[in-house]
């Protein structure tokens, strides 16, 4: 698996840098699954953060969520009824104009979290009735233009159709893997941001805008096991893991959805 | 379990924000970072305070910290439904007890996240049962919940004709199939944004 990932970020294209990345175990039941212990056992540290709950309902589903924010990227550990996340993500930068400032190095991060696993012998020992690994990455980018000719680029469409705008493409190939059948959902798409601010002082109330539009070309990896009925022992969940974050790193670093049709 | 925070906090986490941006939203002016105002803007008191982005880092890329669909919305207000029958009293006529709460909670959850189908409604029924409800145009299906037992059945809604399952679920793939059933066809997306259809 070690050797897999380090081919994967020698291949990769450096440009696109991590928004999100989330290892998550599908459970019948999350008893006893408490958040903040599972940080700790992760991490290795106490979170920041650290919420129970007990009535999870639409306004807030988590069981309990604990979590830590360094430089500029939110670690939390979710849980909720029926999933048990963890949660790498970038958080918006202080500076308006440079919105993307705290994308990380989600290949950096693949791998730390994979050695993590690893050490903490999943840290999650339970059967899982279903598990997945999703990375979001960003490129930022000048302008729409630049993002679109990433999205064509990647997704081998061409038109000359003037004036485009909301690209977006998400397709799904199922894949077996050592004898696991796999979804490989790949989202492409153009992400925009403009930061609104709301300041205040006594007695004054102002917003303000920021004065133009970041564009980014993003592309979104949602490789996990096909809910068929059955269940994944402990023993065979981190090599699952393996598979997903290995098969991610290679269609993201090929740089073309042909890298699907193997 | 109890919530260490109080309901700012728990809105702040619920809407998707960092802690950072909890803090911010709770400093006083003056704090790193804050821009100057217009001088027009100045407070009165003639000493200038410079204000406070209290939302400034608000805006975290995405939301994944919640459901933000209709309908995993729907799954979760089911599910805390449930959790409220099975703390009423015992003797409510709409009590659940614990072992068929939680069962139907774990059912919910599961189809909530792997199958595409829409979330079921609930009626209490009596003797601790629970009753799950679908409906299309013409056919309404009931699942009893009772401890860890099932029972489903379809009714035509026009002839009023009952057809009742057998429920075998002795292999992955029954249970697969008897899931399906209930919930839809299986669901390839897994992040937190996407998990409605």
């Amino acid at each position: 698996m070690r050797e897999r990932i380090n081919r994967g970020v020698q291949k990769t294209q450096m440009a696109f840098r991590g928004q999100i990345i989330q290892f998550a175990w599908f459970l019948h039941s999350i008893d006893d699954v408490h958040a903040p212990s599972m940080f700790n056992q992760f991490w290795g540290a106490d979170p920041d953060l650290a919420q129970t709950n007990r009535a999870p309902g639409p306004a807030n589903p988590f069981l309990s969520i604990a979590g830590t924010s360094h430089n500029g990227v939110l670690r939390q550990i979710q849980v909720q009824p029926g999933r048990v996340d963890l949660v790498v993500n970038a958080e918006l930068s202080d500076d308006p104009e440079k919105a993307f400032a705290n994308l990380f190095n989600y290949e950096a991060e693949l791998y730390d979290i994979s050695t993590r696993l690893k050490v903490a012998d999943n840290p999650l020992k339970r059967e899982a009735t279903r598990l997945s690994t999703v990375v979001t990455m960003l490129e930022p980018v000048g302008s729409y233009t630049a993002a679109a000719k990433r999205f064509f680029d990647f997704s081998g469409f061409k038109t000359k159709a003037p004036n485009l705008s909301d690209l977006g493409l998400q397709l799904n190939s199922r894949k077996t893997v050592d004898g696991v059948d796999i979804n490989r959902v790949v989202g492409l798409s153009v992400f925009g941001v403009q930061v609104f601010s709301l300041s205040m002082s006594p007695g004054v109330a102002q917003t303000s805008m920021s004065p133009s539009v970041l564009f980014a070309a993003r592309r979104m990896f949602d490789f996990n096991t096909v809910p068929d009925g059955r269940t994944l022992k402990i023993k065979d969940q981190l090599p699952i893991f393996d598979a997903l974050v290995s098969e991610i790193l290679r269609v993201s670093a090929s740089g073309t959805l042909k890298s699907l049709e193997s | 379990m109890t919530s260490h925070f109080g309901p700012s906090m728990r809105n702040a986490i619920s809407a998707g924000l960092s802690d950072r941006a909890f803090s911010a939203s709770s400093a006083t002016p003056g704090v790193q970072g804050s821009r100057s105002l217009p001088d027009s803007q100045t407070p009165q008191s003639g000493r200038t305070t410079p204000p406070v982005d209290i939302w400034r880092d608000c805006y975290a890329l995405t939301f994944p910290e919640r459901p933000n669909s209709d309908r995993s919305r729907q799954f979760l207000a089911v599910i805390e439904a449930i959790r409220r029958l099975a703390k009423m009293d015992p003797n409510h006529d709409w009590h659940v007890d614990e072992k068929t709460a939680s069962t139907s909670e774990k059912l919910i959850a599961t189809l909530n996240f792997n199958y595409s189908g829409a979330a079921p409604k609930i009626f209490p029924h009596e003797g601790d049962t629970l009753v799950l409800t679908w409906e299309s145009p013409r056919i309404k299906r009931l699942l009893s919940i009772s401890g860890d037992e099932f029972e489903l059945i379809d009714i035509d809604k026009l002839s009023r004709v009952k057809c009742d399952h057998l429920l075998q679920i002795d292999t992955p793939e029954k249970f697969n199939d008897w899931l399906s059933k209930l919930g839809g066809a299986p669901s390839s997306r897994s992040d937190l944004e996407g998990n409605a259809p």
